[in-house]
């Protein structure tokens, strides 16, 4: 469980991204957080991390959540990259020589792990990175639109650990593709512009409230600025899931 | 796919404890790796470098003190009163440096989320008084066994370790403030060290405050610092001239200095986080 107490979170300029929410979300499900651009996904998930405090209220975590996946800003590029893992193993309570050799089955780094971090290429220190998200043991894994990196190749992979993790685990997914919620959630958490958040025990419905609104939104625009809208890209047309996984730049 | 996936071991303990496992092995991971890096490099016994320092400091101003055949302004022996003078101040002016860092903006970004600001404050702390602790140990016996300094084994060497508690405390509330200015003033990142290191002359390692003119003691008074050292002093020479160590001043400071530093860095934090 993970209690939500009229939190809020303001950035400097524009308005406020989350506004006084009192909410309790499960920790031990596969939750999808769904909302349009802009509505506050990546802040909420950030929130409920502990990378950014509330500007107000208080979240109350009755459940070892994790970083956010792929959480990369906090490796040392000096240290190898079997201390930064030893590092993150210790800290997170796990064994840390179990963890190192999970990382080592799963992505092939047998001649990476004593380099500098710094050595890396980029794409391999976010493969280290989302390998350490499941490795650690938590109760809830954060996901931030992304599940795993890379290419078409290690696709399965990816959803092979999220499979074999959130057998026993929570899971909470922010997305803005209903795609992706089917494929990997089986309850939700929609995010409106301007009401509350509405939780769903059922997945469909969620989605039918999300493009209710998505359509709607698109509808006002039309109306408001007298121009053709420009095609949302929650209709995005490519299989199930896929946009889950991300290109990552070279 | 073969491999079993690592389980936490802590789950059936209750919240509280769980809540003091982890911050354990917060602290003591951050304490192992923190010993063996300096600014962000890899730096074996990094810490125990800082220690260099002083030593160095010591030597120059012994060399300079029996090149002018000056006597000891105080006691026998030159070196251990350059040594009570400079290693406290050495131990405030480092802390108040690398104290900086835990709260600097850029630092906290690159933090997983369950290490808090407040754990790299309390390891710090906890390296400088291992590290300073170590090179004064060294200093302070080396003297005694090498150059046959019977005073260098301090007197009184409860007084010894509180008023190093007090400097060190004074060094933390300073660096928290620090980081605070810096916030505002990025500039003063730069401006802090040669401050600080300038300082070292108005705390008196090398003079007796108590003998100076009556006019310009008042002034001195007023550095915190000077009043430590007195203090530290104390420890190893018994009959010490008094003046200038004011126990409640220097306590007063650092008081106020942590409560004011701890106010504002919860009330600049967002102006952090809006910054970048």
């Amino acid at each position: 469980m993970i209690r939500l107490d009229n939190v809020s979170y303001a950035y400097q300029r524009g308005r406020n991204e989350i506004d006084g929410w009192t909410i309790d979300l499960p920790s031990h499900r596969r939750m999808a957080i769904l909302g349009g651009p802009e509505s506050g996904k990546t802040t909420l998930v950030g929130l409920l991390a502990g990378v950014i405090d509330p500007t107000g209220g208080r979240i109350e975590r009755l459940a070892h959540l994790s970083f956010p996946a792929g959480y990369n800003r906090a490796f040392r590029f000096a240290s190898s990259v079997r201390q930064n893992i030893v590092f993150a193993a210790r800290i997170y309570d796990a064994d840390p020589a179990e963890v190192v050799a999970f990382i080592c089955d799963i992505i092939d780094l047998n001649d990476w792990i004593d380099r500098p971090m710094r050595d890396l290429p980029v794409r391999m220190r976010l493969s280290v990175a989302y390998a350490l998200t499941y490795a650690l043991p938590f109760d809830t894994y954060l996901f931030d639109n992304i599940i795993g990196p890379g290419d078409p190749a290690t696709r399965d992979l990816w959803r092979q650990l999220y499979e074999a993790r959130t057998a026993t685990a929570g899971a909470v997914v922010a997305t803005r593709q209903p795609r992706v919620a089917e494929a990997y959630c089986d309850c939700a958490l929609v995010l409106r512009r301007n009401a509350a958040p509405v939780f769903f025990e059922n997945l469909r419905e969620a989605i039918a409230l999300f493009e209710a609104d998505a359509a709607a939104e698109r509808q006002a625009s039309i109306v408001g600025q007298d121009t053709p809208a420009v095609a949302s890209p929650v209709l995005d047309e490519s299989g199930a899931g896929n946009q889950a996984m991300a290109k990552v730049a070279e | 796919m073969t491999q079993t996936y690592p389980s936490g071991r802590i789950y059936a303990a209750g919240p509280r404890r769980l809540a003091l496992r982890n911050q354990f092995n917060v602290l003591s991971a951050l304490l192992f790796r923190e010993a063996g890096m300096r600014h962000g490099q890899n730096f074996t016994l990094g810490y125990l470098a800082s220690g260099i320092e002083p030593l160095v400091i010591v030597a120059t101003i012994g060399l300079l003190f029996s090149a002018l055949s000056r006597t000891p302004p105080y006691g026998s022996s030159l070196l251990l009163f350059i040594g009570t003078g400079v290693f406290p101040i050495y131990l405030f002016i480092h802390t108040s440096l690398r104290l900086r860092q835990p709260l600097n903006a850029v630092a906290q970004r690159q933090r997983f989320p369950i290490e808090r600001p407040y754990d790299h404050i309390l390891v710090h702390a906890v390296l400088h008084l291992v590290s300073s602790a170590l090179v004064a140990f060294v200093f302070f016996g080396g003297l005694y066994l090498f150059l046959g300094v019977n005073a260098a084994i301090p007197g009184d060497p409860i007084t010894a370790v509180v008023s190093l508690l007090v400097i060190l405390l004074l060094g933390i509330a300073t660096g928290v403030c620090n980081s605070v200015i810096a916030r505002i003033l990025p500039a003063w990142d730069l401006l802090w060290p040669a401050i600080a290191r300038a300082s070292l002359h108005f705390s008196g390692p090398y003079f007796v405050a108590a003998y100076l003119p009556p006019t310009s003691r008042d002034y001195f008074a007023l550095n915190p610092v000077i009043h430590g050292v007195n203090w530290f002093r104390h420890a190893f020479y018994p009959f010490y001239p008094n003046q200038l160590t004011d126990h409640s001043y220097i306590m007063a400071v650092t008081l106020v200095l942590l409560f004011f530093g701890l106010l504002l860095e919860a009330g600049t934090r967002r102006y952090l986080e809006e910054k970048d």
